[in-house]
């Protein structure tokens, strides 16, 4: 291998700038100009962007064509030491995949920092919003390049925070106040799994890790990636037989830290966060809840894999748990009338799809893992456009309804068409980037002998196609049916050029050989071009989606009214989101907060504080008595001497005749 | 070369002392970057003295650990200089002025070097003088005011601390007289847990825990505490203490260190009503140098601790624990110092509104109570987590649950301060304080220091390994 370029060795420089720049934003600029605070952070991610797209030419270039790309951590240095061999380290672990992010993140970072300068144009807190945006982006960038399981939690839990603060962006508005509350707890209580996943599997690897000849470790610590991956580890961790509900410790753990992943990604059941989500400016939504963020459990899973693989049973769940969420947010995605809903909706499907693809790989078939982080790619880039070309016609309609809007194609051209190059990208039309990654992920279900999971892929790419066909048509084609639909301004040329760039990106990003670069380490490679056997089925159905959408919404809306009566309760049921917001809600409000919390409420207020009370009264008291002791007579004070020795004398004496014998 | 620092004090001290004779008034304000200049370099020196040798035929001898005492020793001297400067100056404001600052600074010079010999002492004899140099000076210092209150405190620290040296002498006697020889090193191997030892060992106690403000043996504090001359009161506090700290391992890690297992219920006992009564007394106090004196004793008690496990781990943890609270302290006494010269006042109730006239010094002062009450990030909570961890080892696991309440209930007397500052109005016709350069660069960089200490893992990293190096050089 070449000696490493200097930028492999100062990855850290990429998180870093953000990070300056948020504290300089923040701290310094905030109240002293807002442009300039956008703009210096806007400069500091693009300049972050610049050096990871030079590091990943320079990580591709590490070794000759054809070979498999290295895993490394350049550089890293002790952040935690607990015992001789229990150490946490900070650091940069450079693979395919963490490259890749970093690319995918610090882009569609910096497009959505220019498009956010436009957008979020005279908002009070605009210097705020690039703050956290900047904090964000620093988070994510830590994320993605943490070496071990505790950075990636440290990281996990800031991108957490700065989209809490980003949803609730705008705080005056009860619904933005308590979609973040919503996003903030339902993650966090999935991240309680994530911990303790952490503390199951680092507590067995650290025995591990001590029962090892130290010449073998290579200096890693029990949560590095790189030791808890290693075969010959996930084998004695498989080997324990310790069982936990008759579940073994290696998949307790993998499922445990998959809850973290699911909640950050929306799997269900913990999905409810991501449409409410939505509340946010219309930018975070495209960076956080499409491109990045959300992205972070799939990302945790592949990073994660061999442990997955190694246990079996947690990639089972991976994988139903992905193909059933796809399929239900595809069902409820075809019944949303808020534009941005539909489009998380579709994320939901688009990150379950991500999730399966990982469950059906393995090491016999590890097509699915280059699929997902195939998919995981193109859909970062599509996903975004969708999300900045909504935003674009918010802006100039002021409303998020679909039914508030119709007849846009005319009077915003460079958007229409953008949106339309995205809609054909997510609903997989050859030869944009959709196709080519969701052709993929299909092929590794099939070939790895997934059926069912293949049956419902396919149904779930028709259904997509469906979907985004039918807020496209409702969007841009028909009569405007609102006021401001009727006279709406294009974008100008700040939030247009972003989304163009995107566009290119959506036509071209399924031509990067992604999956020839990102290969499971110690897998045999398994790659093959189109296959026609999937492709032609998933394409028809795609089509068949798109004239669906056609007949219905492209023309006269009492075609739809009429199915819907036909639908009937299955359609309203959809509509609702099959009611899981009000589940939730119901056994929070009725059942846990009035038949524990309160109780407990109770119990405090009167037990827990009465005790407090009565010990601050008694060590109020006790300091009096003793207080009076000070009487101030130094008589007194050279008799407590004395008597002070004698007791002293009397119990070292007691302690030698007790201990003499 | 070993007693580099010692001389350099010692020098300063004269020299200040002729200088005075000829300078006017005015003039004398030099003696302050004088003197500060003479602990720097005494610093210095100390930097480059190697950690380990013997001079004076084994009656002197620098050890690992000795360094950083000395190095304690010399920060607290250099800070409570800065802190005094106020105080010292010939524009101070007259009741509260220090007079004859040349007396004063060489006093507490001496004073000083008998403390740094103190670390380095290895025979009865030499440890005796020494300890007397780094007592008797206090005295002088506590009543230098020479009002009411200062001669109350100066003679009451007199009388208690006569009588706590003559128990130590006594012991000291009885020490000779079982094994016959004046070398601490030498006495181990000579001495029989007996009667008669741990008689000694009781009477060096009583005379050690008078410096260090052990429960039963802590009663004159409070009342010199208040009526000393607050930056004496700061230097008591610290350095007195540290003086203390390093006596008591003395004795117990080298003299008594064959039985330091047995009698570790003894020092748990004594850990335990030292920290108690500090604490629980501390909370119904309402002058803040009586409360500063009751806080103080409550962390003696956490600081025996250290001594329940014998390894370097003890040592190390006492070390450390020794430097976060000299500079938490410090920088607590820092406002104190500065609130008094410029208000008078020594109550609680006359911090109120702080926070509103002076934010940084009321910043300031909170970080350095939260820092005493042991609150993560700051160095204090690491030092007593460190401390606390050593009595789990020994097994002391009842005694880490009663330090953890007593941390919890030091927190709420800690807050009683912090409320004053943040929550209550400022009085009427209340004015900022305005803090001096030197003052206010003593109070920062000790700020800085109690909280750096808690992040920086270097600085333990180094007291561990001084005291793995000393274990060792104890000749397991």
């Amino acid at each position: 291998m070449p000696p490493l370029s200097f930028i492999l060795t100062h990855a850290w420089l990429i998180p870093a700038i953000p990070l300056l720049s948020f504290l300089l934003v923040g701290l310094v600029l905030r109240p002293v100009s807002q442009k300039l605070a956008g703009l210096v952070a806007t400069l500091a991610v693009g300049t972050s962007a610049g050096l990871s797209w030079l590091l990943a030419w320079d990580f591709l270039h590490l070794v000759p064509h054809g070979q498999p790309l290295p895993a490394l951590v350049p550089w890293s240095f002790q952040w935690l030491h607990f015992q001789e061999n229990f150490a946490i380290n900070l650091g940069t672990l450079l693979d395919p995949i963490s490259v890749m992010l970093l690319v995918v993140v610090t882009t569609v970072s910096t497009l959505v920092h220019i498009y956010s300068t436009g957008y979020m144009h005279g908002e009070p807190g605009y210097a705020r919003y690039f703050a956290f945006l900047n904090l964000f982006t620093f988070s994510m960038l830590g994320l993605v390049l943490a070496p071990n399981l505790v950075q990636m939690y440290v990281c996990w839990e800031l991108v957490g925070a700065s989209s809490f603060f980003l949803i609730g962006f705008y705080f005056e508005k009860p619904s933005a106040v308590s979609a973040s509350k919503k996003a903030f707890i339902v993650t966090r209580f999935a991240d309680l799994g994530f911990l303790l996943g952490i503390l199951v599997i680092g507590f067995y690897a650290y025995q591990i890790h001590g029962a090892m000849a130290p010449d073998l470790l290579h200096g890693q610590q029990p949560l590095d990636f790189a030791f808890l991956t290693r075969p010959d580890v996930l084998a004695r961790l498989a080997g324990l037989n310790v069982h936990f509900l008759g579940v073994g410790v290696l998949t307790l753990s993998a499922v445990l830290i998959y809850m973290g992943g699911a909640g950050k990604s929306a799997m269900f059941p913990l999905h409810i966060w991501l449409p409410d989500a939505m509340e946010g400016p219309t930018p975070v939504s495209a960076l956080i809840h499409a491109a990045t963020m959300v992205v972070a459990g799939v990302y945790l899973v592949a990073r994660c894999f061999p442990i997955f693989a190694t246990s079996g049973e947690a990639l089972t769940v991976v994988m139903s748990i992905g193909a059933f969420t796809s399929l239900f947010a595809a069902v409820i995605g075809c019944t949303q009338d808020d534009i941005k809903r539909v489009l998380a909706f579709s994320t939901l499907s688009q990150l379950g799809y991500m999730m399966f693809a990982l469950g059906v790989a393995s090491f016999a078939h590890p097509l699915g893992y280059s699929a997902s982080m195939f998919h995981l790619f193109t859909h970062a880039f599509f996903k975004a456009l969708l999300f900045l070309g909504a935003g674009s016609v918010i802006h100039a309609v002021h409303s998020n309804d679909i039914w508030h809007m119709g007849g846009l194609r005319k009077h915003m051209p460079i958007t229409h068409a953008l949106f339309l190059i995205a809609t054909l990208a997510i609903a997989g039309i050859y030869p944009l980037a959709g196709f080519f990654s969701k052709d993929e992920i299909l092929a590794a279900a099939l070939h790895s002998g997934h059926t069912v999971v293949f049956g419902v892929g396919l149904l779930v790419a028709g259904m997509t196609a469906f979907y985004m066909f039918r807020i496209y048509f409702v969007t841009f084609w028909g009569k405007p049916r609102s006021e401001h639909a009727a006279h709406p301004h294009e974008s100008p040329w700040v939030m247009l050029a972003p989304m163009a760039f995107l566009g290119v990106l959506s036509i071209g990003a399924g031509f990067v050989p992604i999956p020839e670069w990102v290969q499971l380490p110690g897998a045999p490679v398994e790659h093959e071009g189109i296959d026609l056997a999937v492709a032609i089925p998933s394409t028809i159905l795609a089509l068949a989606g798109i004239s669906l959408a056609w007949l219905l919404y492209g023309g006269a809306p009492e075609r739809v009214d009429n199915l819907v009566k036909k639908l009937g309760g299955f359609y309203v049921a959809a509509k609702n989101k099959f009611y899981f917001d009000e589940f939730y809600l119901f056994v929070t409000h009725s059942v846990i907060f009035r038949f524990v919390a309160q109780p407990i409420a109770w119990f405090d207020r009167n037990i827990v504080d009465g005790l407090v009370n009565l010990g601050g009264w008694f060590a109020r008291t006790a300091g009096l008595l003793l207080g009076k002791l000070q009487t101030g007579q130094v008589q007194t004070y050279g008799s407590w001497l004395v008597s002070g020795v004698i007791a002293v004398v009397f119990v070292l004496w007691g302690v030698l005749k007790s201990g003499g014998n | 070369m070993l007693m580099l620092p010692e001389l350099i004090i010692v020098a300063t001290g004269f020299i200040l002392l002729v200088l005075d004779l000829f300078l006017t008034e005015k003039q004398r304000d030099l003696l302050v970057p004088l003197a500060l200049a003479g602990i720097a370099a005494a610093l210095g020196a100390l930097w480059l003295t190697p950690d380990h040798g013997v001079l004076l035929g084994g009656r002197f001898a620098m050890d690992p650990l000795a360094w950083w005492f000395k190095l304690t020793f010399l920060i607290a001297a250099f800070v409570t200089v800065m802190l005094t400067s106020g105080l010292l100056e010939s524009a101070a404001p007259e009741p509260r002025k220090l007079h004859s600052p040349g007396e004063f600074l060489t006093i507490l010079l001496f004073n000083l070097t008998g403390m740094l010999l103190l670390a380095s002492t290895r025979d009865l004899i030499t440890l005796y003088v020494a300890l007397e140099l780094a007592t008797i000076p206090l005295f002088l210092l506590a009543a230098w005011r020479r009002d009411a209150l200062g001669g109350e405190a100066g003679l009451k620290y007199m009388v208690i601390g006569a009588l706590a040296s003559a128990l130590m002498l006594y012991g000291f006697g009885v020490l000779y007289g079982v094994t016959g020889t004046m070398r601490l090193d030498a006495m181990p191997a000579l001495l029989h847990a007996d009667r008669t030892t741990l008689y000694a060992a009781a009477l060096i106690v009583a005379g050690v825990g008078f410096k260090l403000t052990l429960v039963p043996f802590h009663m004159w504090a409070p009342e010199v505490y208040q009526g000393a001359p607050p930056p004496v009161t700061a230097w008591l506090s610290v350095a007195s203490k540290a003086a203390g700290l390093s006596v008591l391992m003395l004795v117990l890690f080298r003299v008594f260190r064959p039985f330091l297992h047995d009698v570790s219920f003894a020092i748990a006992v004594l850990a335990t009503v030292t920290m108690t009564i500090g604490n629980l007394v501390a909370i119904v106090q309402r002058n803040i140098l009586r409360f500063m004196a009751f806080s103080a004793i409550s962390q003696a008690g956490y600081l025996l601790l250290g001594f329940l496990a014998g390894g370097s781990v003890g040592a190390a943890a006492m070390v450390f624990y020794l430097l976060v609270y000299a500079v938490t302290n410090l920088s607590v006494f820092a406002v104190i110092i500065l609130h008094n010269q410029q208000t008078g006042s020594t109550e609680l109730t006359d911090y109120r509104g702080l926070s509103q006239l002076n934010p940084l010094l009321a910043l300031a002062l909170m970080f350095g109570l939260f820092g005493l009450g042991g609150i993560p990030p700051l160095a204090g909570f690491v030092g007593k987590f460190l401390l606390f961890s050593v009595a789990a080892q020994a097994g002391y696991h009842w005694l880490v649950g009663v330090a953890a309440v007593n941390s919890t209930v030091s927190l709420y007397y800690y807050l009683r301060l912090v409320r004053q500052m943040y929550i209550e109005a400022p009085a009427e016709g209340a004015v900022p304080l305005k803090p001096g350069w030197m003052l206010s660069a003593g109070l920062a960089v000790t700020t800085a220091a109690s909280m750096l200490l808690g992040v920086v893992p270097t600085v333990y990293e180094s007291v561990r390994a001084s005291a793995a190096a000393w274990l060792q050089s104890l000749g397991q």
